[in-house]
């Protein structure tokens, strides 16, 4: 025990000696954290969320403009803010220059007797104001067909069509945080807690007698490897389970929603730091390879898995889970990811057990291919 | 030529390395662009993508979902409450739809949407007005096939809206180019980087220092061998486009060449000043991951500037990314030589003043080194 602990010391004390090292960890996740959230923060709340739209109406004809003002009174967003924000213009002129501009989504206009509107672009605010364009003519193309065929029934399918009940229910299955674009922080945390990889690879590195100093006086100490590498191991994940921790609390400061599960977040952090040193270690520990290969593949895994799991597109998770689903289920940054996603938007813990138990699994098995590989080592020359 | 040839002999030492680096980023370059082909998470238009269960099953629900599978891509797989919960989240699918039995005189519906949001509103608005306008007329005496008629003709908005800019489709080549930034940064801070920092090592230094070599002459050395790979790597990545679609893009080859090797070259500076620094392992890694993600986050390559605030898009200007982006989407939609002349010429800019940058670097951390 006293051995584990001197060997626990020192090794958080190499760790704390390479302050570039540990501190560019911090700022990997302070800086992409204030981009990320600078960048698209608030973009579900501005362009998913629903919120009044921008129109301008141009309307000559007097039935039309009033036909069109009954519509509009009859729909709103939560039955108070009105669905429409409308821009006042002088005319047509005016209008085109706003819709150009961007300033509004489209324009109303009254043409041979009917309602119609032009947009710049198709997207769904501007299908929404098309909507409002099909209301009119549905209630118009109705009134005539039924002015041919049932012209007693008008009055009553006129009410029917503007004040019919909705029978259509929305049926919630979270009350989690939605917002697609978080995902990013979930992935961005899940890969700092992958760059543990390298600090695995300067470990293991650190152990071989052959490639540093270090590992040449730990080889002939009496301690047990096992002692060794347990000891060393768990100083690493510890040292890069705080930098990550300390990413983190930056972003809940400057207002990411990490949801209120301080605890199993911290859980998950440290899962995520204990399989990337793991799988550092893993890597760190073959023998033939150089240092430079080492930290070529330790960055690969890094990388790759990153971006399998969505932080450079954010579809990707989904096009994975399409292509090869076992790529999710095995890829340590999603696997991160989704634990942090699951937590949020499910109220049980079985999904976000399950990830950090696939971590446990990888993280057993990288140590146990590592001192598979790195034991028993005899050197004819140093 | 002694600092150029030793520069291609750290390059030839490190080639297997290098050589993979080159591979695995132009393996995720053609991923990327691979990936948005399939066009999963995005709505175009009024499209949306609409997941149906029919449990009434009757002539009622029939039209129903003829009528939405008219506008939306609509599937008909039955799918667990996590899946719908994963699919709506990541944007798979906009809206579920339950037609529950007996809607045929109940009218009853259930749906699951991403709540609060446009889709979601704009696709109940449409069953909203389908279901009054069947309703209105079966009460009339209509039957269900002549109701279906009118319905469909009432709420057809065709020749009511008139589109004043049109959107074309861009082929899988473009997403290709849209992610040749990032893949670049990355590259060039693992090729060039470390080549840099070998050369500001004390001894080398000291050597070079002793030599008849002035500073400026070892500077246009580096330079030049640094322009030379990352040509190098700029034939590789437009090799790679004509493999993955020669015919999408060969009307506007040497727009998108130009383009791309301008970039490259602002690459090659980037990583010249971070190895002026003499930065390396594991602190170059994060260093570079910092810089390729937060470049192109800003720059408009993982997510469209147009999503930005106004803020946003004004410090996004500010990066070579944006103004590759920039031009690049110009070139997709036609744009001439005049259109792009000027994005290219600032990304030039940008590289000219990073090369400036690192020799500033490298005299002051040369002057640090020998006080």
């Amino acid at each position: 025990m006293k051995t584990f602990i001197h060997n626990f010391k020192y090794t958080i004390k190499i760790i704390i000696h390479n302050k570039t090292q540990m501190m560019w960890s911090i700022v990997f996740i302070i800086a992409l954290g204030t981009l990320f959230y600078a960048s698209f923060g608030n973009i579900y709340e501005k362009d998913e969320m629903l919120h009044s739209i921008k129109a301008a109406v141009v309307i000559d004809d007097g039935s039309v403009k009033q036909n069109f003002d009954d519509i509009v009174a009859n729909i709103s967003l939560d039955g108070e803010e009105s669905l429409l924000d409308i821009t006042e213009v002088s005319g047509m002129e005016e209008a085109e220059e706003l819709l150009a501009d961007e300033k509004i989504k489209g324009i109303f206009y009254s043409g041979q007797g009917e309602l119609k509107l032009i947009v710049k672009e198709e997207g769904v605010e501007e299908s929404i104001l098309t909507s409002i364009t099909a209301r009119y003519h549905q209630a118009v193309t109705v009134a005539a067909g039924l002015s041919k065929d049932a012209p007693e029934k008008i009055p009553d399918a006129m009410t029917m069509l503007l004040t019919g009940e909705n029978k259509n229910i929305e049926k919630k299955l979270s009350d989690g945080n939605g917002d697609t674009y978080i995902q990013y922080f979930y992935n961005l945390i899940a890969m700092a807690c992958l760059m543990s990889v390298n600090a695995g690879i300067a470990f293991a590195v650190g152990s071989q007698a052959n490639l540093s100093s270090i590992g040449a006086r730990k080889c002939i100490s009496g301690a047990a490897t096992l002692t060794q590498t347990v000891s060393g191991l768990l100083a690493t994940v510890i040292t890069q389970a705080i930098c990550s921790l300390l990413g983190l609390i930056y972003l809940i400061i400057i207002g990411v929603d990490f949801g209120n599960q301080a605890g199993y977040t911290g859980l998950i952090i440290l899962c995520g730091c204990l399989t990337g040193t793991c799988l550092g270690f893993f890597i760190g520990s073959i023998g033939g390879l150089s240092r430079n290969a080492k930290d070529v593949i330790g960055t690969a895994i890094v990388v790759g898995t990153a971006f399998l799991s969505g932080l450079m597109v954010g579809n990707m998770r989904m096009v994975v889970e399409e292509k090869c689903p076992v790529i999710n289920k095995i890829n340590p940054t999603a696997l991160i990811a989704d634990s942090f996603y699951s937590l949020e938007i499910y109220d049980t813990y079985d999904r976000c057990f399950g990830n950090l138990i696939t971590l446990l699994i990888i993280s057993v098995l990288c140590v146990f291919g590592g001192v598979l590989v790195g034991r028993r080592k005899r050197y004819a020359s140093i | 030529m002694q600092v150029f040839n030793t520069f291609f002999k750290i390059v030839k030492k490190q080639l297997p390395v290098t050589m993979i680096y080159v591979g695995i980023f132009l393996v995720l370059c053609v991923m990327m662009g691979s990936s948005q082909r399939d066009g999963a998470g995005s709505y175009t238009a009024s499209s949306c993508t609409l997941v149906i269960v029919d449990h009434d099953k009757s002539e009622a629900s029939g039209k129903l979902i003829d009528y939405l599978s008219g506008i939306h891509d609509v599937k008909y797989e039955e799918y667990t409450d996590e899946q719908i919960q994963d699919y709506l989240y990541y944007h798979k699918i906009d809206y579920v739809l339950y037609i529950e039995k007996d809607y045929g005189t109940t009218g009853e519906l259930t749906n699951v949407k991403r709540p609060g949001t446009s889709v979601g509103i704009y696709v109940d608005n449409q069953i909203a007005m389908y279901e009054a306008n069947m309703r209105a007329l079966l009460t009339a005496g209509y039957s269900m096939e002549d109701a279906y008629a009118l319905t469909l003709k009432a709420l057809d908005s065709d020749g009511l809206v008139e589109l004043s800019v049109g959107s074309a489709e861009k082929p899988t080549i473009y997403y290709y180019f849209s992610y040749v930034p990032y893949v670049i940064i990355m590259i060039m801070f693992f090729i060039i980087t470390p080549v840099i920092v070998a050369f500001n090592k004390k001894d080398v230094n000291d050597r070079l220092n002793v030599s008849p070599i002035t500073l400026r002459s070892k500077n246009m050395q580096i330079f030049l061998g640094a322009v030379i790979i990352s040509i190098f790597v700029w034939i590789l990545f437009i090799a790679m486009a004509c493999l993955m679609g020669y015919s999408d893009f060969k009307d506007m080859l040497y727009k998108v060449a130009l383009n791309s090797l301008g970039f490259t070259i602002t690459g090659t500076a980037m990583a010249t000043i971070v190895g002026n620094f003499g930065v390396s392992g594991d602190t170059k890694n994060i260093i570079a991951n910092i810089a390729g993600l937060a470049l192109c986050f800003l720059g408009g390559v993982f997510v469209p500037v147009s999503m930005f605030s106004k803020g946003m898009l004004a410090v996004a200007k500010f990066m070579p990314t944006y103004w590759y982006i920039n031009t690049n989407d110009k070139i997709f939609e036609g744009g001439s030589m005049d259109d792009i002349a000027a994005g290219l010429g600032i990304e030039l800019l940008f590289a000219l003043a990073f090369f400036m940058v690192a020799a500033v670097v490298s005299k002051r951390m040369r002057t640090a080194r020998s006080s």
